[in-house]
């Protein structure tokens, strides 16, 4: 496949780590698993006064994006369109498992109304507030007459 | 790895808290090379990209949310058979490109026999 001149390689210590990393891949199945290794897999961080999911999505655009809330499961959704150019052969390919599916359980606290998506660089940031926790009732007793 | 390690990008100083070699893609016509990297929340003044020695070096740096330092992307590709000077490169929505066209090889040549 590869022509002894005009060949890109790789012939570093690293290359070592990608061979084990495609091993591992067909071990089991599923490459995305392994988008970990750019911070790939979405988290949940708690805030002082709400949470933040963090989530790396390389190559795609809002409009590959959705988003979706059900319950207290949020999904996220991306199918970005191919990359392979036109005229183009395949000679190396990591980044083939590109759409990508996440479903988060949201803690119960979460507002469901207040929900801020950012997508920039590739990292989807998702700001989500907390209900304000809820004001004790006073039930008033009635006095029999 | 090179957790604690301290590197120099440009005019600052980042501490690194963790690395990892970034995804790519490799496709090739009969004029040039197109490579593909996945470099998520890095931004265009945090990726280095020189070409030296047959060589295609990339370092890059992203901020952490959440935790102090960086993450830091690294790779290198061997090349050879490359127009050096025509390299161009463009980083886009987390992913960077990368055209390498290829040198011309030397044209067919007739030698005239006396």
């Amino acid at each position: 496949m590869f022509s002894r001149k005009n060949t890109l390689f790789f012939k570093d210590p690293f290359d070592l780590m990608f061979g084990l990393d495609r091993q591992m891949n067909s071990m089991f199945g599923n490459p995305a698993l392994y988008r970990g290794v750019e911070h790939g897999i979405a988290k949940l961080r708690s805030l002082q006064d709400g949470y933040e999911i963090v989530c790396d999505l390389p190559g795609v655009k809002p409009d590959e994006l959705k988003i979706a809330l059900e319950e207290h499961t949020l999904s996220i959704e991306a199918t970005p369109k191919s990359t392979l150019p036109e005229g183009y052969e395949a000679r190396h390919q990591e980044r083939a498992s590109l759409s990508v599916s996440h479903r988060i359980d949201l803690p119960r606290d979460v507002d469901r109304e207040g929900i801020e998506a950012k997508l920039k660089d590739g990292v989807l940031t998702l700001k989500l507030n907390k209900v304000a926790a809820a004001q004790a009732l006073q039930i008033p007793v009635q006095v029999q007459a | 790895m090179s957790q604690n390690s301290v590197t120099q990008t440009e005019n600052n100083l980042e501490k690194i808290a963790s690395w990892s070699i970034p995804r790519s893609d490799v496709y090739e016509s009969p004029k040039d090379f197109l490579l593909f990297v996945n470099l998520p929340g890095v931004e265009k003044d945090k990726l280095k990209l020189t070409y030296e020695n047959e060589k295609l070096e990339l370092l890059a740096s992203r901020p952490l949310s959440g935790h102090e330092g960086c993450h830091q992307f690294k790779r290198s590709f061997q090349l050879d058979g490359i127009a050096a000077g025509d390299i161009t490169a463009k980083l886009q929505d987390g992913v960077l490109s990368v055209t390498l066209p290829k040198q011309n090889p030397p044209e067919a040549r007739q030698i005239t026999v006396e």
